[in-house]
């Protein structure tokens, strides 16, 4: 069926409005006005000194997910790090609170390399060769539990359920 | 230097072959010439500023009147906040001096219009205006406005019946 014309459309649903629409209905406007406004503009654009591209300000871009995934698979991984240090009796520097790394990592996120954040963040292929984990000695017992939960309330608020899932 | 004279003769280029057209939607949303003038030209300059980003998946036209008529209506929402008790006190006294004039030209036509298309909530407004004053087609307008076709008809033709009861029952029509 051949699409119906404004004019027709008018006269089916509202022929009153038809009625007006054949009448002038555009209002006045100051003489000039769209000569002045051009002038304006380029005004404003020069006063401005503005630039329509950005100019070397390119940014790794991650996705929100992705860098939150990224963040929480590199605090577990420090915090494992420190974990098998403590375990193994080697002298280690004292440890940093959970708050302070999580700070560090948000911090400078941008500064680490985009694909070892990504290998961080999804699982790994060998879970045997990767650290290990046993629900015995669970290394985020080395963060003190109220600076965990603290962080992971924060986490869970700014991630959905499907990119959470996935996490875990 | 020269990238940005590029720029701007380019900018120059589309105010002249689209701020007129602009500048009538937007005016037919948001009623007076200083607020029109306003919004286009914030407008414009959102358009300057993104023009590096306009990637040509929609044509140039639908995303300008994209632009502008989110523009429009963060403007209409901002007025709304401040002006909604003043005009409806002020509405009825209008509306009567209007009907007591023997003819209605085009100026008091478009006022009375915009009477009745305030009173249509946020999207059958844009869909009237486009459809009605521009005489968009449902496809640009589909592109603009990201809504399918069929549900833009619907919305427009809802809008046409309270618009036109709006102007019967202030007795406009008849």
């Amino acid at each position: 069926m051949k699409p119906k014309n404004l004019h027709e459309e008018l006269q089916e649903h509202a022929p009153g409005l038809k009625q007006l629409k054949e009448k002038k209905l555009k209002p006045s406007i100051p003489e000039g006005y769209f000569e002045a406004l051009q002038k304006n503009m380029l005004q404003r654009l020069s006063e401005e000194e503005m630039s329509p591209t950005p100019k070397n300000t390119k940014r790794i871009s991650l996705y929100p997910s992705l860098r939150m995934a990224a963040a929480v698979a590199l605090l577990l991984g420090v915090a494992i790090w420190a974990y098998v240090q403590q375990q193994t009796g080697q002298t280690t520097p004292p440890p940093l609170a959970g708050s302070e790394i999580e700070a560090y990592i948000l911090q400078h996120l941008d500064e680490f390399d985009e694909e070892l954040l990504i290998t961080y963040a999804l699982p790994p292929e060998n879970p045997e060769q990767a650290f290990k984990l046993h629900q015995d000695d669970n290394p985020l017992q080395a963060i003190p539990d109220e600076e965990l939960n603290e962080y992971l309330e924060e986490v869970l608020d700014e991630i959905d359920e499907t990119t959470l899932e996935n996490l875990l | 230097m020269q990238e940005e004279q590029k720029y701007e003769q380019g900018f120059k280029l589309l105010m002249q072959a689209y701020s007129e057209r602009l500048y009538w939607h937007i005016r037919s949303l948001v009623n007076t010439h200083e607020n029109a003038d306003d919004v286009l030209q914030n407008t414009l300059m959102k358009v300057f500023r993104n023009i590096a980003k306009f990637k040509g998946e929609s044509r140039l036209y639908t995303w300008l009147y994209r632009i502008a008529t989110n523009e429009a209506l963060t403007f209409l929402k901002k007025e709304q906040r401040r002006h909604t008790e003043q005009l409806e006190s002020e509405e009825k006294n209008h509306l009567r001096n209007l009907r007591a004039e023997n003819s209605l030209d085009g100026e008091r036509i478009w006022q009375l219009l915009q009477k009745a298309i305030a009173t249509l909530p946020e999207k059958q407004k844009v869909v009237f205006t486009m459809r009605y004053f521009q005489e968009m087609s449902y496809r640009d307008m589909s592109e603009a406005l990201g809504t399918s076709e069929g549900a833009l008809k619907a919305s427009f033709h809802h809008a046409l019946k309270k618009v036109e009861k709006y102007l019967q029952e202030t007795e406009i029509l008849n």
